[in-house]
């Protein structure tokens, strides 16, 4: 997860950068023989202002802007760029500035700053919100991870800017560092289709909900918040939305959405922060992903018809509880929620300390019917065998599985629980019969070969009779040595009909990110 | 497999080339050509000298046979794999790309004056990943320099008086900071 919306932010860099598009299509062909000018001086000022921006879109903005003191002729050429790109030791002045001075329509414009207040934004955004056609990034860096809590205390003291009304930008994307955002009171957002806000704390006067519906946004078609302050009460009322991701709003209490047109709906960790109960109303008749990673709670949650619905993923599972304990409910009412989906995202987790727990898989008794299980287990060192197996006992007419071996970030959980933890008393599983004799795909992600988790690949080889492939992912703490004699166990389990495929986590990590990508990310950072 | 469609064309001082329509395709002006029916007794380019043109084809010519190879690899891995592992394909199509990228490098090695006719000739025939290096190249050879530094790397003369090109400076004083 963390990985794809790294990968999402990538993805819009990328794309936002992409140099092309309406300058080459825009550019007048030349009529003049190509070999004139030989032997002159200077060919390189001889060349068309066209083929010199795409020079210098090739160079950091700095780099570019500096070209402009060379000679008469560049004075202006930096200033045609289609997007300008200011790193963090920029002066936010400066940028106001430059801005002013620069030309060309403004298709893109990227901005770092490093613990930015209030002013210093106002000394560029509104001057931006004039020029920008197109792209808007700022990322605001704050100074220490391990500092957080007491940053937001202070950036909650700087107060907010007021974020300017982009009438002509398409996509916005803002990564605050908790600085506060007014959002304007009225204003319309006309050809706006994607914005993201992370690290936001919202101030008065406008609302957020308001000012994203159709009547202010009326092209929006992805919304992501993440990380934000301030949001109590959310209120879209959008016929253009197709995506909408919330996380981590902490302090929500009511959300609504009347979207006709929306096809994915993510909540994640949202009313989840409040420990109250979640208030929410849905309606979104063309759904075909939720993902409500949150509380739910069918009496005060409502979800409206959602015949298109495909995907599906309630808030995990924990598999060992305590009495009284109500937050398997979520999972179990959202579930209850429907009869048939093509594709269940279910999350099965083991806290680390179980004592005083106990088992309560059982409390899982039907699973809307499916066809493609992904199942994540995050077993902290515990035997997950036995809830992996109650899951697939209700759904063993799959066709595909996907088995998601999460574990924890602190290198000390990798290891094994305690001899004698609760979780060994779970083993009937291991010789209890299970026909999976639809199963036809498995893909096991970030395997670390760990006996809990060598046992149950055997068994899913037995129950499966009528397997056709298997790709196995090693995690990234697999070194090669241990690869090679895991690759060796899994192919003994393994029968000549069945096509397997094993790759190691950089495998996988080059799969995602093609190196080209890759090299154009970090060319444009540096 | 039959024979690849061919095409001739015909540079400014009427030297006449004979490329594959794959080749001669990487170029959008003369795909716009072909499409218009224009091919009859050669392609005229009269923008392009034969020095230049024999030069971007042979770029053309590379990139058309690397982009035709990695299909076919990548068909050929689709339908025969059936053991344990698809590495054999893989590196085979990794080794193009390194292939690739180190033709590339050593096609932009060349004096200033044919970086410039490449870069007139990409323009015209419309060869985008052939204008962006040869874009890349020059932006290299800017990086990193001081104004003073790149006016002597290009021979560009400064006709500016000193009191104009400090306030030049001063209204870009972020980029010089």
């Amino acid at each position: 997860m963390v990985v794809m919306c790294v990968w999402d932010q990538i993805q819009f860099l990328v794309r936002s950068m992409e140099p092309g598009g309406e300058v080459a299509t825009k550019r007048p062909k030349l009529s003049s023989d190509v070999s004139a000018g030989a032997g002159s001086e200077d060919r390189l000022s001889a060349l068309p202002d066209d083929i010199l921006v795409l020079i210098l879109r090739h160079l950091p903005t700095t780099a570019a802007a500096r070209t402009s003191v060379l000679s008469h002729r560049w004075r202006r050429i930096w200033t045609l760029l289609p997007e300008l790109r200011f790193p963090s030791a920029t002066d936010p002045h400066q940028i106001g500035h430059a801005l002013q001075v620069h030309e060309a329509a403004l298709r893109c414009l990227f901005v770092l700053t490093r613990d930015a207040g209030p002013d210093s934004v106002t000394a560029w955004l509104p001057v931006a919100a004039r020029r920008l056609s197109g792209f808007l990034f700022f990322q605001n860096l704050e100074r220490q991870r391990s500092a957080q809590e007491r940053n937001e205390e202070e950036a909650a003291q700087r107060g907010a800017f007021e974020f300017p009304c982009l009438e002509r930008a398409t996509n916005v994307s803002l990564h605050l560092g908790f600085l506060g955002l007014a959002v304007p009171p009225a204003g319309v957002f006309a050809r706006l289709t994607e914005l993201c806000l992370s690290r936001v704390r919202f101030h008065a006067p406008g609302l957020l909900g308001d000012a994203v519906s159709s009547l202010r946004c009326p092209c929006l078609q992805k919304l992501t918040v993440r990380d934000a302050r301030g949001l109590d009460n959310l209120a879209i009322n959008s016929d253009s939305l197709r995506q909408v991701a919330l996380s981590d709003l902490r302090g929500l209490r009511q959300l609504t959405i009347v979207a006709p047109a929306l096809e994915d709906f993510n909540i994640t960790h949202s009313f989840f922060h409040n420990q109250s109960q979640p208030v929410a109303s849905i309606s979104a008749p063309q759904l075909a992903t939720l993902e409500w990673m949150d509380p739910y709670d069918p009496s005060s949650v409502h979800l409206g018809e959602m015949e298109h619905l495909q995907l599906l993923r309630p808030f995990f599972f924990l598999v060992y509880g305590h009495e009284g304990w109500t937050h398997n409910q979520s999972c179990l009412s959202l579930l209850r929620r429907f009869k048939f989906i093509e594709r269940l995202i279910l999350t099965l987790t083991y806290l680390r300390n179980m004592d005083y727990c106990h088992y309560v898989m059982e409390d899982m008794t039907m699973l809307p019917d499916i066809t493609i299980l992904h199942l994540n287990v995050l077993a902290n060192g515990h035997a997950f065998g036995a809830s992996a197996f109650h899951v697939l006992r209700m759904c063993s007419g799959i066709r595909r599985l996907v088995l998601a071996l999460f574990a924890p970030t602190e290198v000390e959980a990798q290891t094994t629980c305690p001899p004698g933890c609760i979780c060994c008393e779970q083993q009937n599983w291991e010789t209890e019969p299970l026909l999976l004799n639809r199963l036809q795909e498995v893909e096991i992600i970030r395997l670390r070969g760990s006996e809990h988790e060598v046992t149950f690949v055997k068994q899913l080889f037995i129950w499966a009779t009528a397997l056709e492939k298997m790709t196995v992912t090693f995690d990234d703490s697999v070194t090669e040595s241990v690869a090679k004699e895991l690759s060796e166990v899994l192919r003994s389990f393994c029968r000549p009909e069945i096509h397997m495929e094993i790759h190691t986590y950089e495998d996988m990590i080059k799969m995602m990110y093609a190196p080209e990508d890759m090299h154009r990310l970090i060319a444009m950072l540096s | 497999m039959a024979s690849p469609a061919m095409v001739t064309l015909i540079s400014s001082d009427d030297a006449r080339f004979e490329v594959t329509e794959a080749a001669a395709t990487m170029s959008q002006t003369i795909r716009h050509m072909i499409e218009d029916g224009c091919t009859d007794g050669g392609i005229p380019l009269p923008n392009v000298p034969a020095r230049t043109l024999a030069k971007v084809l042979e770029y053309c010519n590379k990139h058309a046979a690397a982009t035709a190879a990695e299909s076919s690899a990548a068909g050929g891995a689709a339908a025969g794999s059936d053991s344990g592992s698809s590495s054999s394909a893989d590196s085979a199509g990794k080794d193009d790309g390194v292939d690739l990228a180190s033709f590339d490098k050593a096609f932009v090695e060349v004096d200033t004056d044919t970086l410039y006719d490449l870069l007139l000739a990409a323009n015209y025939l419309d060869v985008k990943t052939l204008l962006d290096l040869c874009c890349q190249k020059v932006a290299d050879m800017i990086r990193g320099k001081t104004p003073e530094q790149i006016r002597q790397t290009f021979g560009i003369k400064n006709d500016f008086s000193p009191e104009e090109e400090e306030k030049i400076r001063k209204e870009n004083q972020w980029a010089f900071e």
